[in-house]
């Protein structure tokens, strides 16, 4: 194939979901199987590499919450197409596993879904716990999983004052498993002294966090 | 000569307000659980009291509740014992389900009934500004059709999105308006989901039924967002309430340089940060701090002096500064009573004049 069709369809993959168009990123989907290009390099240097952009947009705060849930379906548009066309055995590798859940009492969704997204796009396997998880979810989903970092959000402050005792106890079942925590309420200073190993600001942070404690970066 | 004169007329009357968010911390006196305050009209009545008689703040705000739109339309509220409520259902997935629903009575329907009456009782009994917060419009169209699936609303089907805020705002505007018959002297809006939102979605689709539920209230009306609402002041701004309510982590004095004549700010110490974990003694610090880089920029107006802002006062004669001690959000259950005292009379100090 040649460089410059490779280079069209990565770019548009990326723009497609840059720009918040489904069918843009659909059609250049398409043309990456018709041409014959490696579905991986599509998913990794056109959607992923365009949801990177995205994640600094929102950084900068010249994207909000509504255009990011709006480039992620773009992107999930397009792993629709891309996924089934990867060769067996050949699947996305993934840099580390996390178990992630807004804490018990707390049922707000959208930012440990943004995170939850964020990481998954970002290249960490993520099983996603939902809102309201209690201690007790967590432990077990760990004992089934094994991962390596639990990820807990709150957005109350209320709820927030449970995460010292979550990380104490999540500590004390596997000294080994990273805690991050995360939400309005929190900082830096708040998360080091519930005893959390990471915090983030917003869900393109908890990429970079998630790869920095694990020593990846 | 003027300025003389009207110098020497402001400073008699002039008046720092210091209203913070309280409600959760009062449950400590009169032991009392968040359960037991939102749902027993006497419970919720003798905390508001208590808080009044022992802080003694400048106006006072009923327990804050988000869940009481969405109850009244149908929505399941989760209770806990001792934490918020929050909404468990979601009661519109589409277009057809909103054209089922109806605006609520404010006499009848779930717990709004019960808020009325504890407003009811406040005004009796209280001898300052009463205070009652409503939920913005878009923060109630996020509770009705799940945020996640509003956020994409906004962008992929507008129109649909204009559907269901007309239905939140009128919602809002007649529950407010009851509280306002009730006695309210104050209409706070709660419109946290708008910090998730650009300032062109905000002027869109926050800004013009805020200031439409604004605008029919014949009382104070402010708008409080949590969080970094930094790129939203300017259209916060806009929706011409009298007061602007900041979270911990906006910078006050920008908000302060920016304001319209006539509006006040209302912030912003950390509700957490610096209320439940610092001492009494860093709070008083971190009060005079904030008052000090206020008051370089801050003006002395008498345009709040609506009746609820001073009782008994003729308004001519009373003068306010456009700063508001506040908490920057809702004072968690947590907050000791001596960080309180200590936030209260920090606020009362006097200040030695910078000049």
């Amino acid at each position: 194939m040649k460089e410059e069709i490779r280079e069209t369809i990565l770019k548009e993959l990326a723009e497609g979901v840059i720009q918040l168009d489904d069918d843009r990123v659909k059609t250049a989907a398409l043309k990456a199987i018709a041409e014959g290009l490696d579905p991986l390099v599509a998913i990794q240097e056109g959607l992923v590499r365009g949801m990177n952009t995205v994640g600094q947009l929102f950084q900068k705060g010249e994207y909000f919450v509504p255009e990011v849930l709006i480039c992620a379906d773009s992107l999930y548009a397009g792993l629709e197409i891309l996924k089934p066309h990867l060769p067996k055995g050949q699947e996305i590798k993934k840099v580390g596993k996390v178990l992630i859940g807004s804490i018990e009492g707390d049922v707000h969704e959208i930012g440990k879904s943004l995170v939850s997204m964020m990481m998954d796009i970002g290249g960490f396997a993520v099983t996603d716990l939902g809102v309201d998880v209690p201690l007790q979810k967590f432990l077990s989903a760990h004992k089934e999983e094994r991962c390596d970092i639990m990820a807990i959000s709150a957005l109350m402050s209320t709820t927030m004052l449970k995460m010292p005792e979550f990380i104490r106890a999540i500590k004390k079942e596997d000294p080994k498993v990273l805690v991050m925590v995360g939400g309005a309420p929190i900082s830096r200073e708040l998360a080091e002294k519930f005893g959390a190993d990471g915090y983030a600001e917003d869900a393109q942070g908890a990429v970079l966090e998630g790869k920095k404690i694990l020593h990846l970066q | 000569m003027k300025a003389f004169e009207r110098g020497i007329e402001m400073e008699p009357a002039r008046k720092n307000f210091v209203v913070p968010l309280l409600g959760y911390p009062g449950l400590k006196l009169t032991k009392t659980t968040v359960l037991q305050a939102l749902t027993d009209e006497n419970a919720h009545y003798e905390t508001v009291c208590a808080l009044v008689e022992k802080f003694k703040p400048d106006a006072i705000f009923y327990i804050m509740d988000l869940t009481v739109e969405a109850e009244a339309l149908g929505a399941k509220i989760n209770f806990s014992i001792n934490q918020s409520p929050s909404v468990g259902s979601q009661v519109v997935s589409s277009e057809q389900d909103l054209k089922n629903l109806f605006v609520p009575d404010p006499g009848k329907a779930g717990r709004m009934p019960l808020f009325l009456r504890v407003m009811e009782r406040m005004k009796k009994t209280l001898p300052i500004p009463r205070a009652a917060y409503v939920i913005g419009p878009l923060t109630l169209a996020g509770e009705i059709a799940g945020v996640k699936n509003l956020m994409k609303i906004l962008i992929r089907s507008a129109d649909y999105a204009r559907k269901i805020l007309e239905f939140t705002t009128r919602v809002s505007k007649t529950y407010a308006q009851a509280l306002v018959e009730a006695g309210a002297d104050i209409i706070c809006m709660l419109e946290p989901t708008a910090v998730l939102v650009s300032p062109r979605h905000f002027s869109q689709f926050s800004k013009p039924y805020a200031e439409e539920i604004a605008q029919s209230l014949r009382a104070v009306t402010v708008l409080h967002i949590c969080g970094n609402t930094t790129p939203l002041i300017p259209e916060m701004i806009k929706t011409r309430v009298h007061g602007i309510s900041i979270d911990s982590v906006v910078d006050l004095v920008g908000v302060l340089s920016q304001l319209k004549n006539g509006m006040a700010v209302i912030g912003n110490i950390d509700p957490m940060k610096a209320m439940v974990f610092d001492s009494p003694e860093v709070i008083r610090e971190k009060v005079l701090a904030l008052r000090r880089r206020a008051s370089a920029h801050e003006k002395i107006f008498s345009a709040l002096c609506h009746k609820g802002f001073s009782p008994g006062v003729p308004a001519q004669k009373s003068f306010h500064s456009n700063f508001i001690l506040s908490s920057g959000c809702d004072l968690p259950p947590e907050v000791p009573l001596e960080n309180v005292a200590a936030f209260m009379a920090a606020g009362r100090e006097s200040l030695p004049s910078i000049s």
